[in-house]
């Protein structure tokens, strides 16, 4: 962090590269929105590039970057009052992620699949999706997924509890079609 | 039969494990996990659970929520600190270089600063120091003159146009 301070072009280009799509991922799947998700990514850089000066040795980047990615989807999703994934929104995250894969059958089927599963993530309340992306996704502890949510490990749980449970539901009827084509 | 000694307890937990952070083991808490891969070990009906579970993990896997978004990179990279450059130093050093040599274009600049110091020393030494004769010498004047205006027999003559009722 003190090279990205000292203005350091190659520090910096690695700190993006590391974390800029996982934080893109995660306000995309909070706000539903990929252009509001990239402004909110570049919005966390900017507030890291402001506190390189002052950086205290002890915080760790991702989760700090990840925190600020949280509470400004948060305000996003805040201000517009958003509870749910319009149908655009979630033909677009399903279009960004596969797009290189179109002309394939197997690719197709895996676009399916990855729609299927966007789909039933997109339907998850918001803090719900927030905690699955972060422990699944993102491969955090349940501390350091709490901390960034700003809530205890125990309120955590609770959201990763209810959100599989719902996923494993809305999943459950096309399961057998899904997992063929996983294996 | 080992699974007919698992207890409810044990069961209820590991049900509660795999309900919040899924069959990858490394997704589970460190303070349950040698806890838990233990169980798997023991118990083949947890065993059983625990792949069924994966399933769930396995879907998700097909979203990895990491949209290519490499084109917002010179725009983040743009707002960066910027590094000084080599060339602005030597600029900068040109520029108080230059200064110094407008101010003194001769050679040994610790010479008029020496002089300057010694002189500013000094001046600061009379300053603190004179103020307080001066002050002692008006004051003895001062005290000298009343004394001998109301003590001294040549009151009279102090004021020699007229007398004082």
């Amino acid at each position: 962090m003190a090279q990205v301070a000292q203005g350091d072009d190659n520090a910096c280009r690695l700190l993006v590269q590391r974390h800029l799509n996982q934080l893109v991922g995660l306000a995309m799947r909070m706000t539903g929105n990929r252009s509001e998700a990239e402004d909110i990514a570049q919005e966390s850089f900017v507030r890291l590039w402001k506190q390189s000066h002052d950086w205290q040795a002890k915080a760790k980047i991702s989760t700090w970057l990840y925190r600020v990615a949280h509470n400004l989807a948060i305000d996003a999703i805040r201000q517009k009052e958003r509870q749910k994934v319009s149908v655009n929104d979630q033909t677009e995250i399903s279009e960004n992620t596969t797009s290189t894969q179109r002309n394939q059958d197997h690719m197709l089927h895996q676009q399916d699949i990855t729609r299927q599963v966007e789909a039933a993530i997109s339907h998850l309340p918001e803090r719900q999706r927030a905690a699955i992306t972060l422990v699944h996704h993102r491969d955090m502890s349940n501390k350091e997924a709490a901390h960034v949510m700003d809530i205890s490990v125990d309120a955590l749980e609770s959201l990763l509890a209810r959100g599989r449970r719902s996923l494993k539901k809305a999943l459950v009827e096309s399961r057998a079609d899904l997992l063929g084509a996983t294996s | 039969m080992p699974h007919s000694n698992l207890s409810s307890e044990d069961r209820d937990k590991f049900t509660f494990l795999l309900d919040c952070y899924g069959a990858y083991t490394h997704h589970w808490p460190e303070e349950n996990r040698d806890w838990a891969l233990n169980l798997i070990e023991q118990y083949p009906e947890v065993k059983i659970v625990r792949e069924q579970a994966l399933e769930l993990d396995q879907l998700l896997d097909q979203s990895s929520a990491e949209p290519d978004s490499a084109h917002l990179m010179n725009s983040i990279l743009s707002q960066a600190p910027q590094k000084k450059s080599q060339e602005e130093k030597t600029r900068q050093k040109e520029l108080r270089q230059g200064l110094l040599s407008q101010l003194w274009p001769y050679e040994g600049v610790w010479r008029p600063l020496s002089a300057l110091t010694t002189a500013g020393i000094f001046g600061i030494l009379l300053g603190t120091t004179s103020p307080d004769l001066l002050y002692q010498q008006e004051i003895t004047e001062v005290e000298s003159a009343y004394l001998e205006f109301s003590l001294g027999d040549s009151f009279s003559n102090s004021f020699p146009e007229g007398e004082i009722d």
